[in-house]
C-alpha cells in the first residue's frame, strides 16, 4: 500500500529517531512511503498563536502539495503536524469558499490523514505475524499526550479521554502495558523553552503517575512529548522514553541502530537488558 | 489569579465578543461559566486569569484586561478544555484569537519571552520554509538575552546527531515567506515607549516577566 508521507521538521532534528523508526517499520510492514514534494512547516503552535489564518494558509499549501501524489492516505508521524493538517482539512471541508480561495483541490480534502498508532492498530494481524523478539522486560506506560487525540471533533481518533490503541498494539507485540492515570495529560509542549519550570512540574507528575502504574519506561508517538519527557525530567533515576515505532520495530526484529534508538537522551537500551 | 482593584473603572468594548467569536470561529457568548476548562487546565498555575475568567471577560467586552493578561500566552494549546466543554467551545481557538489580536496591537508585554519564541520560530520558517532549531534558538536567545538556558541540552542533542549545522530549505520558500511576513511585518502600534523601528522591543524582554517565570532563569 502506498502512503503519502509528511515527515515534519523534527524528522531532521529532535525527532530523528521517530522518523528513522517509522520509515524502517513501514518498509518491514510492506507500506511504501512517498514523501510529499516540497512540504513546508505546519506552523506548529507558533503560527496559530500569532495568526489563526496563517496556520490555515501554511497547511493549505501542504494539502495542495500532497494532492499531487494522488494517494488515498497520508501518514503523519509527528503529533503536532498531524493535528495541524487534520484540523485545517476539517476547517476547509466546512468552509468551501475558503478552500476555493486557497486553491485546495477536493482530492486533498478527501485524503485520509492518519497518525502512526492509528495506522498500526488497523494492522494488528500483520504485526503479530512478524513478532520475533521478546521485549517482555519492558513494561511501557503508553503516553498519548494531547494532539493525537484532541480536539476530538477534528481528530476523530480513538477515545479522547480513555484511548486504547497504543495498549492494543503493545499487547500484540507481547508486552503488558501499564495501567495508569495521566496518559492523556499535556507535557507543557512548546512552553518548554520559555517556562521550563512549569514543564518540569508537568513532566514529573506524568512520570510519577506512570511509576505508580508500575511502568518501567514510557512509550509515546510525539517528538515534542519525548523531548520534554527526556529533557525536563529531574532527579537521578529517570524513566526512559521510546517511540511506539521503535518498540514495534524492535519486536519484529529490526536492528535498534536502524530504528535510531541510540539517539535518545536518556536510555538507548531497548533489547535484552532489564530496565529498572 | 488577579483580583480587580476596587473602585477602578474598566473600559468595556461591547463589540469585542463578536470580534473574537468571528476570528476564533467559536461562539464565546455560549459559555455559561461551568468551570470545566479551568478544572482540567494543565497550565492554570501559570495564569493570572483562569480560562473561564477569560471567557467571561471577553463576554463583558473587557478587552484590555484580557489582551494584557498572562493567561492567553500561557495556554499550551493542549485542547483538554475543548474536549470537555459542555457547550462545545474550543477555548484554544479563543486563546489563539486573543494572542493574535494582542500581537497585532503590539501588546505582548505580559509575556514578552513567549511572544519572542513564536516570532523566532516563524522568522526561521519564513526564511527556509521549515523550522531549523539552531536558527530559532539563536534568534530567541538574542531577543530574550537569555544566553545560557538549555545550552547543555543543545550540546547533548548535537552529540546525538539531532541538531544539524546546515538547515533544510524548500523550493517554495518564497510563497511561505510571503504568508509569514504578512503577519510578522504588520504595522503595530508602539505600547512600550521604545522605538519600534530598530528593536524588537515588544517581545525582547523590556518589561520583565512575572516573578518565578522563565525569562531570566538560566538552567
Amino acid at each position: 500500500m502506498t502512503l503519502a508521507y509528511f515527515p515534519g521538521c523534527s524528522a531532521a532534528s529532535t525527532g530523528k529517531e521517530l522518523a528513522e523508526s517509522t520509515e524502517a517499520l513501514m518498509e518491514a510492514l510492506d507500506f511504501a512511503l512517498v514523501e510529499i514534494p516540497d512540504w513546508n512547516c505546519c506552523g506548529a503552535t507558533s503560527a496559530g498563536v500569532l495568526s489563526p489564518r496563517l496556520n490555515v494558509e501554511l497547511n493549505a499549501r501542504n494539502l495542495r502539495q500532497a494532492a499531487q501524489l494522488g494517494a488515498d492516505m497520508m501518514l503523519v508521524p509527528c503529533a503536532a503536524c498531524y493535528n495541524r493538517l487534520k484540523t485545517t482539512q476539517l476547517e476547509l471541508k466546512e468552509k468551501p469558499a475558503l478552500a476555493k480561495e486557497l486553491e485546495v483541490p477536493a482530492a486533498a480534502l478527501q485524503m485520509r490523514i492518519v497518525n502512526l498508532p492509528e495506522l498500526l492498530v488497523e494492522h494488528l494481524d500483520e504485526i503479530k505475524a512478524r513478532v520475533k523478539v521478546d521485549l517482555s522486560h519492558l513494561r511501557p506506560g503508553a503516553y498519548y499526550g494531547c494532539l493525537l487525540l484532541r480536539p476530538p471533533k477534528a481528530v476523530q481518533f480513538d477515545d479522547a479521554e480513555q484511548p486504547t490503541s497504543m495498549e492494543r498494539i503493545l499487547e500484540v507485540i507481547g508486552l503488558d502495558p501499564a495501567q495508569w492515570n495521566m496518559r492523556t495529560e499535556c507535557c507543557g509542549a512548546s512552553l518548554s523553552s520559555t517556562r521550563p519550570r512549569a514543564v518540569e512540574k508537568r513532566v514529573s507528575k506524568i512520570v510519577d503517575s506512570a511509576r505508580e502504574g508500575e511502568a518501567n519506561c514510557l512509550v509515546a508517538a510525539c517528538p515534542l512529548c519525548v523531548l520534554n519527557l527526556e529533557s525536563r525530567q529531574t532527579g537521578a533515576d529517570c524513566l526512559p522514553s521510546f517511540y511506539l515505532s521503535e518498540l514495534v520495530g524492535a519486536a519484529i526484529g529490526l536492528e535498534p541502530t536502524k530504528l535510531g534508538t541510540q539517539r535518545h537522551l536518556l536510555s538507548s537500551t531497548l533489547v535484552g537488558e532489564k530496565q529498572h | 489569579m488577579r483580583l480587580l482593584e476596587k473602585d477602578k473603572t474598566i473600559e468595556s468594548e461591547p463589540d469585542f465578543v463578536e470580534h473574537i467569536s468571528e476570528i476564533s470561529g467559536e461562539d464565546v457568548r455560549q459559555c455559561y461559566q461551568c468551570g470545566k476548562c479551568l478544572a482540567g487546565c494543565p497550565m492554570v498555575e501559570e495564569m493570572d486569569l483562569t480560562p473561564s475568567q477569560v471567557m467571561r471577560a471577553v463576554q463583558a467586552g473587557l478587552k484590555d484586561l484580557v489582551l494584557d493578561s498572562h493567561t492567553i500566552w500561557c495556554c499550551a494549546g493542549c485542547e483538554t478544555c475543548a474536549a470537555r466543554c459542555p457547550k462545545g467551545i474550543d477555548l484554544c481557538h479563543v486563546m489563539k484569537a486573543l494572542t493574535s489580536e494582542a500581537f497585532a496591537e503590539g501588546r505582548t508585554q505580559s509575556a514578552p519571552d513567549i511572544a519572542a519564541f513564536h516570532r523566532s520560530f516563524l522568522d526561521t520558517v519564513s526564511v527556509l520554509g521549515r523550522n531549523y532549531e539552531l536558527g530559532m534558538m539563536g534568534l530567541l536567545k538574542l531577543r530574550t538575552r537569555n544566553l545560557l538556558q538549555d545550552v547543555a541540552l543543545g550540546m547533548k542533542l548535537f552529540a546525538r546527531g539531532k541538531l544539524n549545522l546546515i538547515p533544510e530549505y524548500i523550493k517554495g520558500n518564497a510563497e511561505v515567506r510571503r504568508m509569514i511576513r504578512q503577519v510578522l511585518d504588520q504595522p503595530r502600534p508602539d505600547r512600550t515607549g521604545v522605538s519600534p523601528v530598530t528593536t524588537t522591543h515588544e517581545d525582547a524582554g523590556e518589561t520583565p516577566a512575572p516573578p518565578g517565570h522563565g525569562a531570566g532563569e538560566a538552567r
